[in-house]
This record gives C-alpha cells, sequence and structure tokens, in this order.
C-alpha cells in the first residue's frame, strides 16, 4: 500500500530541510524520513517519472534535457582570474541534472571505491606545491559500512578484483555482461601483465530492491533509465524516502537563501515555489546537498552582516579547490563489429595504475574502462570525425560507418586540489530565477595533465595488444567542461581550512550540515558518486545520533 | 538592461516562462507533431513552410554533399532539407538567422568563385566542394549549426522528421531496438554462456 504523500505547511518546522535529490540529498533524506524525522527535499527541477524518459538525442544533446537550458542556468568559464569570463553558449560548461534524482539520472554509472591510501596520501606523499593537498580527517575503515551500505540499498552491481579495498560484504548482484570493449580491454592488459576486473556499476543486473534488471538499451550516458535499473536516488532512494510517509519531495523549488538569525543558526529556507513565488520554510536544521557548483552559490547568497563573505565561510575556503577528475580519451578500432551501442558504458576496468607512484616525477592515479561509442547523433555530430579526418564527404560517410568497429578507451585520474579553481558567483549573469549565475575558473595542475598522458600511453599499449587496427590519442586539452564537481566546501578538522567538520556540520553554523561532491578532499580516481553517497549515509548516521541526543 | 535591476513583474515573466518553456514542452507532442509532418512534406512534394524555394534547394545541395548518396542512401535519403525546413520553424527557430545568412554567404561565395548568379544548388559538385570548404573556414558557426541539422536528420529518433526508412541508422548499422540480450558483438560471441540470445548479432 502507497500512503498519500505528506504535505508540510511552511509554517510548520520539519527536522529537516534537505536541499537537492541527487547522489547525497536522496540518500540523506530516506536515511533521516526512515529514521523517524519529518523531511522536505527541496529540488529545483521537476519530478519526473520513468516512463518520461527515452531515447530523444535531440532533446538531451541540442535541447534543453535533463539539464535546463543555458538561458535558465546561465554559467561561465574563465582559465585563471586574470582572463576574462566567457558565458556557456550551446554547450555547458557545467553539466547537473535539474530533476529529482539530480544527476544519478542521466550519469555513467561508475561506481568505485575509494581505497584506503586516499584518505592519507598527504601524510604519504608529502606537500605538493601550488596545491592544497590534504588528507581527510576520516579514514577508508570508518567508510566502509557506507559504501557497503550504497553497494546494497543504491544497488550496485559488481565482483571483486585485484587490488579492491577490504569490503565486508560481497556485491547483491553480479557484475553486468561483458561486451565487446570489455572483453579487448581485458585480454589486452593481460597481454600486457595487467589486470582488469569486472566494472562495478550502478545498474542492476538482476532484480533487487523490487527493482527491475536492466534491459540493455544502451542510452545510460547522458539520459535517464526509463525502467529504473539504473540505480538513481530517483529509483532507490526517494520511492523508500515517500513511503514513510514523514518525507515530502517538493519539486520546482528553487532555494534563494538561508535565513539565519542572531544565534548564527538557520531558521528558515527561502525559495521560489512552481510559480515563482517566494516562500519560506521553517525547519529545525538543513542539509544541503546540491552539487560541488550549487552548494557554494546557495552559501554566498546566503550572506548576512554577520557572515559577510557568505554563510559558513569563515575559512575563506567556500567554491574553493575544486576538482574535476581529468580523462584522457582515445578510440580504437577493430577489424570485426563491436555494436557497442548496447547496453551499459563500460564492462571492465583496469585498476593497475590507481596508487601514485613518486617514481614517475609527478603525482598521480587513476584507472581505465573500456566503454560504448556513444549513441547515434552523438557519434555523428560530436565523436566523428577522429583527429585528422574529414567532417564531411565521402570519406566522411565511410568514418560514420565505423561505429561499430570502434570503441573508446578512457582514463580516470586525480585532479589536485588547488585554490585557484573556483566556482564563485557570476558579477554579470543572472538566472531566470533573479540568482546570480556561476563562474567557475578552472587550470589543469601540470600534474593532472603528466598522470593522464602516462595513462594514456598505456591505454594504448592495452589497446594495440588488444589487436586494435587502428589507435587514436585525443589530444590532451585543458580542462573547460565538467560534470564533478567536487572539493569546494571541504570537511577537515581545522575550520580555517576547511568548511564542515569530520561530521559534515558547518563549523560556522552548528544546525546546517553540507554533504555532497563539495566534501571531497581530494579528487579519488576518477568516478565519484560511490564515494559521495558512502559519505551522505555516514553523514545521516552522524545526524541522527546529533538530534537523538539533542545536539543539533 | 541592467538584469540586477529587473522588476518583480519581469522577473515572473522570465521565471514563468523558464519553467513553463522547456521543461514543460518536452513532453508536449507538439514537437513530434510538427516534425511528422516533414515526413508527409517529403513523401508528397509539399512546399518548404520556413526555407524559400531557393533556400531549400540551396541546403538539399549542401546535406547531399556532406552526407552523398553513394553505393548507400545519403542525407538527401533521410530527408535533411524538409528535416531542417520544420526544426527551424520549431524547436531550433532561433538559428533561422544564422543559417539563412550562411545560406546567403555560400551563395555570395558562389557567385565570387564561379561568377553568374550563384546558385549554390546549381554548381556542380566539386564545385560546390569548394564552396562548402571554404565556408567551412569562414562561417564556423553557421557550419557547425547546418551540419548538426544534418547530423539530426540522419541520426534522431525518424520521430524527428528526419532518418527517412532509418537510413542514418542504417549507414551506422544501428540496429533500432528497444532492448538488446547479450552477445552484443563479434569479440563477446564467447562469453556469456547458454544464456545468450542465438538471435543477436554475430
Amino acid at each position: 500500500m502507497t500512503r498519500p504523500a505528506v504535505r508540510y505547511q511552511t509554517s510548520e518546522e520539519v527536522d529537516f530541510v534537505v536541499i537537492g535529490s541527487g547522489a547525497a540529498g536522496g540518500v540523506i533524506a530516506k536515511e533521516l524520513s526512515t529514521s523517524g524525522f519529518s523531511v522536505i527535499v527541496m529540488e529545483q527541477g521537476p519530478y519526473l517519472r520513468a516512463d518520461q524518459f527515452g531515447h530523444d538525442e535531440i532533446d538531451t544533446f541540442f535541447d534543453a534535457g535533463l539539464d535546463g537550458s543555458l538561458d535558465d542556468h546561465p554559467h561561465s568559464f574563465r582559465p585563471t582570474a586574470d582572463e576574462e569570463a566567457v558565458p556557456a553558449s550551446f554547450r555547458p560548461n557545467i553539466y547537473y541534472a535539474k530533476a529529482v534524482g539530480g544527476s544519478t539520472l542521466h550519469f555513467a554509472a561508475n561506481y568505485w571505491r575509494l581505497r584506503p591510501v586516499d584518505f592519507h596520501e598527504r601524510s604519504l606523499l608529502g606537500a605538493i606545491p601550488g596545491t592544497t593537498f590534504a588528507d581527510w580527517p576520516i579514514t577508508y575503515d570508518e567508510l566502509e559500512p557506507y559504501y557497503t551500505k550504497v553497494d546494497w540499498e543504491v544497488g550496485v552491481s559488481g565482483e571483486p578484483g585485484p587490488g579492491d579495498p577490504y569490503r565486508s560484504r560481497g556485491y547483491p548482484v553480479p557484475p553486468m555482461p561483458i561486451k565487446s570493449s570489455g572483453v579487448l580491454l581485458r585480454d589486452g592488459a593481460e597481454r600486457m601483465g595487467f589486470t582488469s576486473k569486472p566494472a562495478p556499476l550502478a545498474i542492476l543486473s538482476q532484480p533487487h530492491n523490487g527493482r527491475a534488471a536492466c534491459i540493455h538499451c544502451g542510452f545510460c550516458w547522458g539520459q535517464a533509465c526509463e525502467v529504473g535499473a539504473k540505480s538513481s536516488t530517483l529509483a532507490s532512494m526517494i520511492p523508500v524516502a515517500e513511503r514513510t510517509g514523514r518525507c515530502e519531495v517538493r519539486d520546482r523549488s528553487v532555494v534563494t537563501r538561508l535565513e539565519t538569525n542572531a544565534a548564527g543558526r538557520v531558521t528558515r529556507v527561502i525559495y521560489l515555489d512552481a510559480d515563482g513565488v517566494e516562500q519560506a520554510q521553517l525547519a529545525k536544521a538543513v542539509v544541503l546537498s546540491a552539487n560541488g557548483a550549487e552548494t557554494p552559490r546557495l552559501l554566498f547568497l546566503s550572506e548576512t552582516s554577520q557572515h559577510p563573505d557568505g554563510l559558513a565561510n569563515s575559512s575563506g575556503f567556500v567554491g574553493k579547490n575544486l576538482m574535476f577528475n581529468y580523462n584522457p580519451v582515445s578510440w580504437a578500432r577493430f577489424s570485426q563489429p563491436l555494436n557497442e551501442y548496447k547496453s551499459v558504458v563500460a564492462t571492465r576496468v583496469v585498476m593497475d595504475f590507481y596508487e601514485a607512484d613518486p617514481q614517475r616525477g609527478f603525482y598521480g592515479g587513476g584507472g581505465i574502462d573500456g566503454r560504448s561509442t556513444i549513441s547515434p547523433l552523438f557519434w555523428a555530430t560530436f565523436d566523428n570525425p577522429m583527429p585528422g579526418m574529414p567532417s564531411w564527404g565521402p570519406e566522411f560517410k565511410r568514418q560514420l560507418a565505423q561505429y561499430n568497429y570502434t570503441m573508446q578507451i578512457v582514463g580516470h585520474g586525480t585532479s589536485l586540489p588547488q585554490e585557484i579553481n573556483t566556482i564563485e558567483l557570476d558579477p554579470d549573469l543572472v538566472d531566470a530565477w533573479g540568482r546570480p549565475g556561476l563562474r567557475m575558473t578552472y587550470t589543469d595542475h601540470p600534474d593532472d595533465l603528466a598522470f593522464a598522458g602516462f595513462l594514456q600511453e598505456r591505454m594504448g599499449e592495452i589497446m594495440e595488444a588488444a589487436g586494435a587496427e587502428q589507435v587514436t590519442a585525443m589530444p590532451l586539452y585543458p580542462s573547460t567542461v565538467t560534470g564533478h564537481l567536487l572539493g569546494t566546501c571541504r570537511m577537515g578538522n581545522d575550520p580555517r581550512s576547511s568548511v564542515v567538520d569530520r561530521d559534515h556540520r558547518a563549523h560556522d553554523v552548528p544546525n546546517l550540515f553540507i554533504c555532497d561532491g563539495s566534501s571531497m578532499v581530494t579528487s579519488g580516481r576518477g568516478q565519484p558518486t560511490m564515494t559521495i553517497q558512502a559519505l551522505a549515509f555516514r553523514a545521516a548516521d552522524r545526524i541522527t545520533e546529533f538530534a537523538n541526543a539533542g545536539e543539533i | 538592461m541592467d538584469q540586477n535591476q529587473r522588476t518583480r513583474r519581469e522577473f515572473l515573466t522570465t521565471s514563468g516562462s523558464a519553467m513553463g518553456g522547456a521543461w514543460l514542452l518536452r513532453f508536449t507532442p507538439l514537437i513530434a507533431a510538427t516534425q511528422a509532418c516533414a515526413s508527409d512534406a517529403m513523401r508528397s512534394g509539399l512546399p518548404f513552410t520556413t526555407f524559400s524555394e531557393r533556400e531549400g534547394a540551396d541546403f538539399d545541395a549542401f546535406a547531399a554533399r556532406l552526407v552523398p548518396t553513394d553505393d548507400t542512401p545519403g542525407a538527401r535519403e533521410a530527408g535533411a532539407v524538409q528535416f531542417a525546413d520544420r526544426a527551424l520553424e520549431t524547436f531550433l527557430s532561433e538559428l533561422l538567422p544564422i543559417v539563412r545568412a550562411g545560406l546567403s554567404g555560400m551563395n555570395a561565395r558562389a557567385a565570387e568563385t564561379f561568377g553568374g548568379i550563384g546558385a549554390f544548388a546549381d554548381l556542380a559538385e566539386d564545385q560546390q566542394d569548394q564552396v562548402i570548404t571554404a565556408v567551412e573556414l569562414e562561417d564556423p558557426n553557421f557550419f557547425f549549426f547546418a551540419r548538426a541539422m544534418v547530423m539530426m536528420s540522419l541520426m534522431a529518433e525518424p520521430q524527428y522528421g528526419g532518418n527517412q526508412d532509418r537510413v542514418g541508422w542504417q549507414i551506422i548499422g544501428f540496429e533500432d531496438s528497444f532492448a538488446y540480450l547479450p552477445p552484443f558483438g563479434f569479440y563477446d560471441r564467447d562469453e556469456h554462456g547458454d544464456g545468450g540470445d542465438p538471435g543477436a548479432d554475430q
């Protein structure tokens, strides 16, 4: 039996308002509501259902898609503060879905755990000039039970492999069936003396928790799953939260400000409702999980005379230390058809280069996956031609026809935290709700690019060993575009150099918790969502303890 | 206008359009219905609704050089010009000035290079290729969007009015199915035990 959805009055002081319904917000809303608290989830985008999702590439890649239009969500990019920021036009610099489920709707669902080394690499390797490289305030062992919760509650398919960190429980469902790209990665790696394992994916290979298994339609990347097999929070967490009868999902609610009182506590969440009318929701506490771009924006917008540089920003670290994860990309062509348009993006990964090695002369670590060509329109418009190939004419048409003989091999690496890489308010842009647009400033650390080059060489070797007829390495352009928004409200024990404490409580605001990609201290090796959700499960546990002890 | 000083009324108008525009339109059948007309237009030879006859002929020739018809169908058979004609009236209407100016510029370039009245569509194919090569460099904005529309007409879902008889998908070997079973390709054919579908590719 489904209970009628709960609806709270704005004048009713709920236990928690969770801002954002994506990777972290969806988990925290589910955890807090099942623990007995009253919860409102504020989501700026609409509440879409699985039967509204399809394979419409024009909408996804050329129109508003799940991300909304650039007119509604303007933002700008500049490499450094010395350069003029250029507003994004036609294609975004910052990708994230604005809908219930957030970017878990349209991600590729690669779910890699961090390893123990990620949490104390600064102590292990020492300082790196020009960076804010730091240890995390928590360890892998503290986070492990929550990684396992992600596996089982969110739903992850996989199989343990070489170099994996300790896990307290196996995967709930077996890996997705291997694709030709996975076989070629596996066999090429083996011939090079490297190891590989099935890609852990937040996509169900078998029914689990009452949800259906993947039908291999092949439209994961950039698009939402119409059968709910992709473990978005829309499919996995939000329904559980709503079934408690204590969680209201308030969609198309655009938060403009957190109101604080003289005591420095958050009292109300100010937002524009679906009709554009300003509302103020009373709450005992707020959990901010809006992502590494939206979270800093909201903190900046919540400035007061008591918080002149933005809420929770006495450290000056809000919006700083932005990290992406650098992705070297190569293409490989084979003599027989791979038909990579079928099924999930990646089915196999190589993790032999995960650890940083000071012998290389630069910092960095990462993994490699073998993956699909993207869906037909994307292939024709953006993936083709390969470098040096014509973009039209008879030769281009022959290139087009290589679709089924082509795969991508993609590296996923570290990005070092640098104070110069930031999310800020753009001084000129205004979004459809009257909020300042975002301005992103980002330059890769030289080590990020050096490691990407190292990884790309290994990628080429693997594809050659797999028998590729042609391998084309894409140039390692400086990063200007991202869907990974990490580090902009980092966690730490020292309030002078971090925004939240080890339990995600803002150092400056006792009833404000912040948990999303912004919490990450280092970038990990390229697939952050698994860690964001483990942090969210852990944060929810800690918040529950504090609330029950009257410590919020 | 200083956007920071917009009135509340202006703001509500804007936010209303934001919420009523992109997101809600996404799932209306309007676009699909309009675009379905494109396939009718192609089949029955109806006149263009956005392009002039001259513009239509030029875009058609342009599309046919980008993805030519050889031993397999190309952009012309996919219905590129009918697709673009309807798309520029509906969901790509903001591109119309760019495309219109670009086609006109293509004719100017043709006249400059080959004399006469500069009708791009009337040039020989190798002359058209020369003009396109120049335009790709001189007006990359037009070229990008015009090319993108040709690709859409080949590769997007047929509900948009292009991809007639799925010719774009035939070029790349994309089999249109809602679901697939392993094995997926040649290299994973022996990886799935007896669980695979013997009817699947390879």
